[in-house]
């Protein structure tokens, strides 16, 4: 296995330089620049030239794709043209902002959705399971961004049980004061996406639960007189996780990517939200370095959700 | 936001049309407005009620993204910054105090003196004008802000050939001299004066933000040490900047929200709020926020908010015209690189006059205002916005709609009707159709292009849209700066002006932000009047304003077609509020709060 992962490992390292020159490339076509924004009247033409040429944007592409390459592998991702920081600074921030939130979702996902998911396969065409399919319907087909409005309206102004902006209080201090009010910040948007994120677990919980009940293995259970909350939890829940675990490394990768509707509605400044205002500014900077990162870490959730299917599963080996 | 010239680009999301559905009403309160109106706006709101001690304020900045949060305007080219600053400077950022039409007068942080025959501006700054640390503002801190806009290596967008008219600046931007020559100190570096020698004086150097001098001051003592090129990123300049207005920074969370405590050193009478904080507010929640009455004051509110917030009765809609025209520019020609200037010599039916007329005449403005502006847009009558109320002309009328009178200018222009088509042909007898090169950005942007269009083929004049869709800001962007792309035929924009109200920069032959390369020997020669030495006095300058705006109305280069309202929902509990520009220097010295929290 581990021979497997070093060769999956060295495979990435062709796949990553193919990526950074697309990435790159496909960065450098996008119509504009990051200083097409600043034109206007007061902002003298031959400036922005002056401007452009010191950062390299008359370059021809290899050279400055050359350049950019040689400063990554300084651990320099060069500066946000827009936000005027080191990316590197810039990406801390946000990232750590996205990974508390999108943990604490991915908690509160599966903490609502296994026990749904189970309950809807294990008494299949109850009136339980009726509800818990409605329910999944309501979070799959109603628009993310009305549940975060109507959430932040009610609970967060109507209410006022949660703060309605941000990640921290203006007059949070202390590092304990300072947690909790990060935590209190997160609680209602990670609430609300968790919820809206569970569809997909309690629907493939529920299949798979309902297809393990009629398998063999199960009857041979109940046939030895296995009580049945045994055989449900011992036999047929585990066997149950396998799609789950599949998709698990991608949802842990996923961690950092955030999700740009909560992060705006909730005005939280996050990685999705970054992604987007880089792309609408041309900050090539921040989109490139956004970009190979999320693709190094979908690279990698791969890899994770195959050693993860392994464990689940001793069945299916990675070689 | 008067230093600002840059595009408005306007987003409105889907989610900010949603947010309309969240407001309602509230309790009545029985304090008083000023007469003062701009459009629906009342232009100050007068709360006579006691004012409370240690009171609080928690102002909105409506946007949805993070703020950049550059507490230096020599290096920040963000709105919002320029709002953040302002408990800690002035409204706009300026050291001199206005009147209301953006004429510097004494009596602000800073007072200055011009001297047109010997060219030079001396600069004094007031005797009790403090840092927030304590230490005097002094001339080397009006001169250090000049090196940073010029010294390339502090990475500035701000530097421009107005200020080049300073002598010795481009030779310290060239690197040439280590130090700008037409900048003295005529009581020492550590004085409290500046002398600044031009090269030529020009009228606009009477108004604030005419871009011939800067307007601001930086702590050189605080910021000597940083690396020119670090200075941007620094804690400096983004956590713990010092400032000289009624209040200081102390706290910023990165992105999201400012607090500001009183300025024990302010040199003004002291401030009257405990403290003040400032914090970012989507788009979309923002007439939520204000039911909820969270907060006091909301910058930036979309007007899409509009009539959700106007019916809350604990909030007195306020606001003030604001430096923002928009307009239809018709693409006639080239703009040279190597000569820099714009060449009018493409062919296209909108060479005759009439044609633009009767473009102009056929847009219904008024209707698109109302129907997605919420009146806070009014239909423009000239390229000179209305809060320079002294340039103005009102003789001029613009392009009210007139159907009628867009036909008969197309009739007597020889562009005749083909009912085969259902459209007119070209003065030589041949069909033609324009290419309008409109720009995506607000929920509403197709509709406008769509109702345009349709008003255009009323006239008959077939218009289709720049490769059949609405066009992103930055792909308009590339096309408008390149300068020599042919495929439009016309486009629509946005100005957000300087508080000068010049047109060179936009109008004139060699500048390079003309798009439609509208260029004449008479139109020159009206620009030049305006910025001549004789127009330095002011009904000199004004009489040639008005010819600029008639000859402009005449030949329709553009179609002027809304002017803004900038808009402060603000809530009853705030005293002193106002957004007459006169009292910029002061107006957050002077806020307070008649109720410990927001009513």
């Amino acid at each position: 296995m581990w021979k497997t992962i070093l060769r999956r490992v060295l495979i990435m390292i062709p796949q990553i330089i193919i990526l950074s020159i697309l990435v790159f490339m496909l960065a450098k076509a996008m119509p504009g620049d990051p200083f097409t924004g600043s034109i206007g009247p007061n902002t003298d033409p031959k400036q922005i030239v002056a401007l452009k040429r010191a950062a390299g944007l008359y370059d021809p592409w290899y050279q400055q794709y050359w350049h950019w390459i040689v400063n990554l592998f300084h651990g320099n991702l060069g500066e946000s043209y827009t936000l005027k920081q080191p990316v590197t600074a810039v990406l801390g921030n946000r990232i750590s902002n996205t990974i508390w939130l999108s943990l604490l979702t991915l908690i509160i996902s599966y903490a609502v959705a296994i026990p749904l998911g189970m309950t809807a396969g294990r008494y299949e065409g109850s009136r339980r399971d009726r509800g818990i399919v409605i329910f999944n319907f309501i979070t799959f087909g109603v628009p993310t961004f009305v549940v975060f409005l109507l959430g932040l309206f009610l609970f967060g102004y109507q209410l006022g049980w949660f703060p309605t902006t941000g990640t921290i209080s203006a007059d949070a201090s202390g590092f304990i004061g300072e947690a909790l009010s990060r935590l209190n910040h997160m609680i209602l948007p990670a609430i609300l996406a968790g919820i809206l994120g569970t569809t997909s677990t309690i629907q493939y919980l529920r299949s798979e639960i309902i297809d393990s009940k009629s398998q063999d293995y199960v009857r041979t259970a109940r046939a030895k007189g296995v009580p049945t909350n045994k055989v449900y939890s011992r036999h047929i829940f585990r066997n149950s996780l396998l799609p789950i675990a599949a998709f698990a490394g991608f949802q842990i990768t996923g961690l950092i990517g955030g999700s740009i509707i909560v992060e705006t509605v909730f005005s939280y400044p996050g990685m999705g939200q970054l992604f987007v205002s880089s792309i609408t500014s041309r900050d090539y900077s921040v989109v490139t370095a956004i970009v190979l990162f999320t693709g190094i870490l979908a690279l990698l959730g791969s890899l994770l959700s195959d050693i993860i299917m392994s464990i689940v599963d001793p069945r299916i080996r990675i070689e | 936001m008067k230093k600002s010239t840059k595009y408005v680009m306007g987003f409105v999301t889907t989610a900010a049309l949603f947010s309309a559905v969240l407001a309602g009403c509230g309790n009545k309160s029985a304090t008083k407005t000023t007469d003062a109106t701009v459009g629906n706006l009342k232009v100050s709101y007068t709360n006579n009620a006691k004012t409370v001690k240690n009171g609080t304020l928690n102002v909105a900045m409506v946007q949805d993204t993070p703020f950049q949060g550059i507490f230096a305007s020599e290096l920040s080219n963000d709105a919002a910054d320029s709002y953040l600053a302002e408990p800690g400077t002035a409204v706009g950022g300026s050291i001199f105090k206005t009147n209301s039409q953006f004429k510097i007068v004494n009596g602000g942080a800073a007072d200055i003196k011009l001297d047109k025959n010997a060219k030079t501006a001396t600069i004094t700054l007031h005797k009790n004008l403090k840092w927030s640390d304590g230490k005097a503002v002094t001339a080397k801190d009006l001169e250090f802000a000049y090196e940073i806009v010029a010294n390339p290596a502090y990475g500035s967008q701000r530097y421009t050939d107005s200020l080049a008219n300073i002598e010795g600046l481009a030779e310290f931007h060239n690197g040439k001299a280590k130090s700008i020559s037409g900048i003295s100190y005529p009581k020492g570096q550590n004085g409290n004066q500046l002398k600044i020698q031009f090269k030529k004086m020009t009228p606009g150097m009477w108004q604030s933000g005419s871009g011939y001098y800067l307007e601001s001051v930086e702590p050189y003592h605080y910021l000597k040490d940083v690396k020119p090129s670090k200075l941007v990123s620094s804690k400096q300049v983004r956590q713990q900047p010092l400032s000289y207005g009624p209040y200081k920074v102390s706290k910023v969370v990165s992105g999201q929200s400012v607090t500001y405590v009183q300025n024990p050193y302010y040199y003004g009478s002291k401030p009257k709020l405990k403290q003040i904080t400032m914090s970012v507010v989507s788009t979309s929640s923002i007439a939520a926020a204000l039911k909820a009455k969270k907060y006091d004051i909301a910058y930036e509110a979309p007007s899409t908010a509009y009539p959700s917030v106007k019916a809350l009765k604990d909030y007195v809609q306020t606001g003030q015209k604001s430096l923002t025209f928009s307009y239809i520019a018709f693409n006639l020609g080239h703009y040279d690189t190597k000569k820099s200037i714009n060449v009018m010599d493409r062919k296209t039916p909108l060479q005759n006059k009439s044609l633009r007329q009767a473009m102009g005449y056929a847009m219904n403005v008024d209707a698109v205002n109302k129907k997605f502006n919420n009146g806070l847009a009014t239909r423009a009558n000239s390229t000179i916005v209305p809060v320079f109320d002294k340039y103005n002309d009102k003789s001029v009328k613009g392009y009210p709609l007139n159907i009628k009178k867009a036909n008969s200018l197309l009739n007597k222009a020889g562009f005749k009707w083909d009912s085969k088509h259902q459209y007119r042909l070209n003065t030589n007898g041949k069909a033609f159709k324009l290419v309008y090169l409109a720009r995506s950005g607000s929920a509403n942007s197709e509709a406008v292009a769509q109702n345009y269009i349709q008003q255009w083929k009323k006239i008959g004049v077939h218009v289709t849209l720049y490769h059949d869709r609405l066009t992103d800001f930055n792909t308009w962007g590339q096309i408008m700066t390149n300068g020599n792309n042919q495929n439009w035929d016309f486009t629509g924009g946005n100005w957000s002006v300087a508080s000068d109200p010049s047109q060179m920069d936009l109008y004139s032959k060699g500048a390079p932000y003309n798009f439609g390369h509208f260029t004449t020997a008479k139109l020159t020669k009206l620009l030049n009047d305006i910025d001549s030495t004789k127009a330095i006095d002011s009904k000199v300058r004004q009489q040639a304003f008005y010819k600029y705006q008639q000859y402009m109305q005449d030949q329709a280069a553009v179609i002027p077609t809304s002017f803004s309202l900038d808009w402060y929902p603000v809530n009853k509990r705030v005293v002193g509020w106002t957004n007459d520009h006169a009292n910029d220097q002061s107006r957050w010295a002077n806020l307070a709060v008649s109720a410990s929290s927001t009513k």
